[in-house]
């Protein structure tokens, strides 16, 4: 697929998130974490979408570097999570903290997204992983 | 692992960024190639020689600490 193309479509999705969100924050009366929640997906799409298509315009936006880096600080990125989850068993397990489920949820998911740019900007200024 | 890729490119007055263009990669991929931090895979290390109208020997020197 051309690079043009896929911009396009990038920015034909974010615009579509970002359409539901608006529209659902008018005409429903749903939960507003979820319309803000669809809403700034949406930005960040088309914002993400378009600077890749300027900084990358014409040459390769993923190759085999990137996707090597990519692949192992996603592995890594495991690791950390379910050593992360393990921890949470035992907190919880002692009784040492009261979590709810989504207190739970929330942070396994910062776990994940913040470990694995940490793991990928690290092997990026490597250059390589073994 | 030592490279020539940069004394190559010289040779036929190439950019990084077109050498990238050219072999289908990231301009920092051939950046770290050059610097030797890159270990490519042998289709890349192949078509960076075919771009450098060399021979893959020619182009990556292996110590014996690479190996």
């Amino acid at each position: 697929m051309e690079k043009e193309t896929i911009f396009r479509n990038r920015i034909s999705i974010g615009t579509l998130i970002l359409l539901l969100g608006i529209i659902l924050e008018v005409f429903t009366s749903i939960d507003s974490i979820i319309t803000i929640s669809l809403i700034n997906a949406g930005i960040i799409v088309i914002l993400v979408s378009y600077y890749k298509f300027i900084k990358y315009k014409g040459g390769h936006t993923q190759d085999e570097w990137t996707r090597k880096i990519g692949r192992t600080g996603l592995a890594y990125s495991w690791i950390v999570t379910f050593v992360v989850t393990i921890g949470l068993f035992w907190v919880d397990y002692f009784g040492w903290l009261q979590m709810s489920v989504n207190e739970v949820l929330v942070i396994i998911f910062f776990t994940m997204i913040i470990s694995v740019n940490l793991f990928q900007f690290y092997f990026k200024r490597q250059g390589d992983v073994e | 692992m030592k490279t020539k890729i940069k004394e190559f490119r010289a040779r036929y007055n190439l950019t990084q960024e077109e050498l990238a263009k050219k072999v289908g990669v990231r301009r920092e991929t051939i950046s770290f190639l050059e610097k030797g931090k890159y270990n490519p895979s042998l289709k890349l290390a192949y078509k960076v020689s075919q771009v450098l109208e060399t021979t893959i020997d020619e182009l990556f020197i292996f110590e014996e600490d690479d190996l």
